[in-house]
């Protein structure tokens, strides 16, 4: 395992670092004994799993299985209390390094209250140092039909409005790795559709995808692979072939069998 | 562990629902508390307090427990904090909306139950009395007391200063709220009725007609010890306190605005680049949107007059030797900043961030910039006025190059001690140690200095001049230790 995170900054690094990331073939999400408690509660006790790049990957399990603690380790919200997970070769305690190089939907849709929803794009892109803000800008919020709704504030905007501004802001730099929490929530079928359309098609442009969801369905459709996390513990991980152990049982079968038989 | 506490308190089963109501906020204020702070610094907050107000008895003897200027100062001091604690109500709204971010408080109850916002306002006041009087005034209390005793003032001396001091804090904590409730109602009409307040009070006791200590009611009756004062004092706090309940708005909600996209311009008018210009572009346009530009200046500007309103006031009606001049003026200004400060980081919790790439030591930059930038001009032109008011023309300069420099220091201070969560951040016991060990001696010595100005001597002036560029090089080593500090910082709960 490379770990690069000691260079100088600048976009001739980024490039730099995807290339030795290609060369070396690092997986682009490392998880490897990953272990976080809050008090006496152990919220994750030893996950491992990678993923390879171009994979959209799925890590299901029941509330309070470790998801959202896992993600936010990822993504240096929290700081693991042992084990090392890394993303696109970087360790995720340099977060900032993570966070430029992902496209990340929080938990909880929040985008700022006081701005538009195309100042907080525009927010983003000026972040992130995205070039041509206004035509990416305008692409997104008309990708999921918001045109209209560019001035009004996030504050007066409905839950699904927010989750829909949320998936655009953390597409809209086309990062190479997009860590998605319940990224469904709250859409309607169509922009569930559309939603999980863009992602089929990103993900075969090399895209590597971690998707958390209570969604089976959707995750039966879309992830190649999947981990199944209870009680801060993988139970189960693989192709969902492997997963049903070559049965004719849905996801949600096997989910339910494993959580309950855990 | 809480939910055995839950089923204490139903089982119970006489208590009413609003007292019900009432422990339930308490139980969550104290949560709250712990999820910012820890446990630790939670519990040694009073224990913090209590050694404070004992070593202020112990260094500042209450001799002449009836006149001494350290009691009028306590008072001060006092009626200052209940003005900040209860200042929060003035963003009644923005309190449930964007301080807690998605967190959902009990205040939030009558969206959705069937209960009144008023009532839940009123318990909510109530439990706010209730838990900044146990969690601070006790402790401030009991410290004054053992001071006392060390320092040779019979306990009744200590017990009537305390009387006094919690009534000082309850009036200033209610006012603060009653004029918050009325200014929800009315923008207009609140700065009226204040501006008309301040001319109804200021101008018989300008002429000598009025003793102004005698409006400070809990203040005359420490010194009178006439009943009627105490009185006064009880009556005018139910007052404000049921003039606050009554003019809280019944009802949160806003019509849906449309605004012009006006981020992409905004950077270029900022200094420095990336990054840092964009934010300060997002801070910008927040506090105009917000409309908490207004409440963040005149909540920095009206402590610092009310000040010199009260010291003013101090001066002429207790005949104190001391001569307050504009240097001791301007070692003040920093320690109001701390207010300001902390009401800019509560426009927004900027959770949002959390999955973009920046940290929340370049937020604090961004926000300190703001702050210097609001802060410097109006702490600048108030040391002038109070120059020329008070004749002190040259000492205008030093003035306020010490207001500058402790604002500077403090506010760098407070970054690096609180972060973005600076309300919450100085109830810990840890931080607040460490602020007052920081910020009071300069203060105090930046204070002392100033007496010695009246004489003109130079040494005073070097000196003062010393301390102050002192300050400036410990703030800028405090801004540069700040980013590692909050470097893993999250920006949500």
């Amino acid at each position: 395992m490379i770990i690069l995170t000691d260079i100088s900054k600048g976009d001739a690094e980024d490039v730099f670092l995807y290339l030795l990331f290609i060369l070396f073939c690092v997986s682009a999400i490392e998880v490897k004994d990953v272990c976080k408690s809050f008090g006496e509660f152990k919220a994750l006790d030893g996950v491992s799993f990678r993923i390879e790049k171009g994979e959209l990957f799925g890590l299901l399990g029941p509330n309070g299985a470790g998801k959202t603690t896992l993600l936010r380790i990822l993504t240096g919200q929290l700081e693991q209390d042992g084990g090392e997970a890394t993303v696109l070769g970087i360790r995720s305690t340099d977060h900032v390094k993570v966070k430029e190089n992902c496209g990340i939907v929080p938990e909880s849709e929040s985008p700022p209250s006081f701005l538009t929803a195309l100042e907080f794009l525009q927010l983003v892109c000026m972040l992130r140092k995205t070039k041509d803000i206004e035509r990416k800008t305008r692409r997104w919020l008309s990708f999921f039909r918001m045109d209209g709704q560019g001035d009004i504030l996030c504050r007066d905007m409905s839950k699904g409005q927010r989750q829909k501004l949320m998936l655009a802001s953390a597409f809209i730099h086309e990062p190479r790795v997009l860590l998605l929490d319940e990224p469904f929530i709250n859409l309607d079928p169509i922009y569930q559709r559309k939603v999980r359309d863009h992602l089929e098609s990103i993900r075969k442009e090399g895209i590597t995808i971690l998707m958390c969801t209570h969604i089976l369905d959707l995750a039966e459709k879309l992830c190649g692979r999947v981990a199944i996390i209870n009680n801060g513990r993988v139970i189960a991980t693989g192709t969902l072939e492997q997963i049903r152990k070559g049965g004719g049982e849905g996801l949600e079968d096997v989910f339910i069998r494993l959580v309950e038989g855990d | 562990m809480y939910s055995s506490v839950w089923w204490r308190v139903i089982e119970l089963g006489r208590i009413s629902t609003d007292l019900f109501l009432f422990r339930c906020m308490l139980l969550e204020e104290w949560r709250l508390q712990r999820a910012y702070v820890g446990g630790f610094g939670s519990y040694f907050f009073p224990l913090i307090i209590l050694a404070f107000s004992f070593f202020l008895v112990v260094i500042f003897p209450l001799e002449d427990a009836k006149s001494s200027s350290v009691i009028e100062i306590i008072h001060l001091l006092m009626f200052i904090y209940g003005i900040a604690v209860g200042w929060i109500a003035l963003m009644g709204e923005q309190v449930m909306t964007r301080r807690m971010g998605h967190v959902n408080l009990l205040l939030k109850l009558s969206q959705v139950q069937n209960i009144s916002f008023r009532r839940t306002t009123a318990i909510f006041y109530l439990k706010e009395l209730f838990f900044y009087h146990t969690y601070s005034m006790v402790p401030f209390c009991l410290g004054l007391a053992a001071g006392g005793m060390v320092s040779g003032l019979p306990l009744a001396g200590s017990l009537m200063v305390s009387l006094t001091v919690v009534l000082v804090f309850t009036q200033g904590m209610s006012l603060s709220f009653a004029v918050s409730g009325v200014l929800t109602r009315s923008r207009r009409f609140g700065i009226l009725l204040i501006l008309l307040s301040v001319i109804l009070i200021s101008a018989p006791v300008s002429i000598g007609l009025l003793d102004p200590v005698i409006l400070v009611h809990p203040l005359y009756f420490h010194r009178t010890e006439d009943p009627i004062y105490l009185l006064a004092a009880v009556l005018e706090i139910i007052f404000l306190s049921i003039i606050a309940i009554i003019m809280m708005k019944e009802k949160v909600t806003s019509p849906v605005k449309n605004f012009r996209s006006s981020l992409l311009p905004l950077p270029d008018r900022f200094p420095g680049s990336g990054r840092k210009r964009a934010l300060l572009a997002k801070e910008w346009l927040e506090l105009r949107r917000s409309r908490t530009m207004w409440p963040v200046l005149i909540g920095f500007l009206v402590p610092l007059l009310a000040v010199y309103g009260l010291v003013y006031l101090l001066d002429r009606g207790l005949d104190i030797d001391i001569h307050f001049n504009v240097v001791f003026f301007g070692a003040l200004i920093g320690a109001f900043g701390v207010m300001t400060y902390s009401w800019l980081n509560n426009v927004e919790t900027n959770e949002s961030l959390d999955s973009l790439p920046v940290t929340v030591g370049e937020v604090i930059r961004t926000k300190l910039w703001l702050y210097f930038l609001f802060t410097s001009i109006i702490s600048s032109l108030y040391i002038t006025a109070i120059g020329l008011i008070q004749g002190e023309i040259p000492m205008i300069p030093l003035g306020i190059l010490v207001g500058l420099s402790t604002n500077f220091y403090i506010a760098h201070v407070t970054a690096r001690l609180t972060g973005l969560r600076t309300n919450t951040m100085l109830l810990d016991a840890v931080t607040l140690s460490g602020f007052i060990s920081l910020v009071m001696p300069p203060l105090v010595a930046l204070a002392i200095l100033s007496f010695y100005l009246e004489d003109g001597a130079i040494w005073s002036v070097a000196s003062t001049i010393v301390v102050s560029m002192l300050l400036v090089l410990a703030g800028l080593f405090f801004r540069r230790s700040t980013e590692p500090r909050w470097y893993r910082e999250r920006f949500g709960i």
